[in-house]
């Protein structure tokens, strides 16, 4: 699955997406976290970060497949 | 259900945008009330460094998908009778303006307490990221406080 990139997750990854393979056993939200906190430990420096599923916020429960649009949401700052 | 609408512009809001909205707003004679906040690129200082100009970023079908939402509870909560949301994309240099919210009512009493709620709403929920580009071309992430 993809993930999409924005703001200071795009600098820290370096790239707009980043590729999931299906071996990395992602499912749910929090998964996904642990899985990214683990492969690129400047995110967890982060004040905040939360995960977008379909375009909402979504729970560290919320499970996550190849056909959601997921993204990386660093803390926003808009105003 | 009010229609979708163009939020994100690039670069600065200018003054004259500004004006030729409310201008737009003259012929529409049941409102008593209108009420502005614009938010200007201030130039912060961060460790002897300051803040030349914010570059917005969004991600930009999450973003509208939030705005129309937090444009329904603003109507839903407040007796408006149209209400605006501008935001810049891209470089906004210190003193300009990169955020316009215009709200209009029959009466005073309710476009206070909207637009407050409505900035509020921006701030903290709609995918926007700003970076501060200082003077020495280094730059940081924003945080919202």
């Amino acid at each position: 699955m993809n993930v999409l990139l924005f703001g200071i997750t795009k600098e820290i990854i370096g790239s707009d997406t980043l590729y999931i393979s299906v071996k990395d056993n992602v499912k749910d939200v929090k998964s996904l976290k642990s899985f990214l906190n683990d492969k690129y430990p400047e995110l967890k420096k982060l004040s905040s970060i939360a995960v977008a599923v379909n375009n909402k916020y979504a729970k560290e429960e919320d499970r996550i497949t190849i056909d959601d649009e997921i993204a990386l949401i660093p803390p926003v700052s808009g105003g | 259900m009010k229609k979708k609408k163009q939020v994100f512009m690039e670069g600065a809001i200018a003054p004259e945008f500004i004006a030729t909205s409310i201008a737009k707003h003259q012929s529409k004679h049941s409102i008593g009330a209108h009420n502005i906040f614009l938010g200007q690129v201030r130039a912060d200082e961060i460790e002897g460094k300051k803040v030349s100009a914010i570059e917005y970023s969004t991600y930009e079908g999450m973003a509208n998908e939030k705005l129309q939402e937090i444009r329904e509870k603003a109507f839903e909560r407040f007796n408006l009778t149209y209400m605006h949301i501008y935001h810049s994309l891209g470089k906004v240099k210190a003193g300009e303006i990169c955020f316009f919210v215009f709200v209009s009512s029959e009466r005073r009493k309710e476009v206070y307490a909207a637009t407050e709620a409505i900035v509020n709403m921006v701030k903290e929920e709609v995918p926007i990221f700003g970076k501060e580009l200082f003077e020495d071309e280094t730059h940081q992430w924003k945080v919202n406080s």
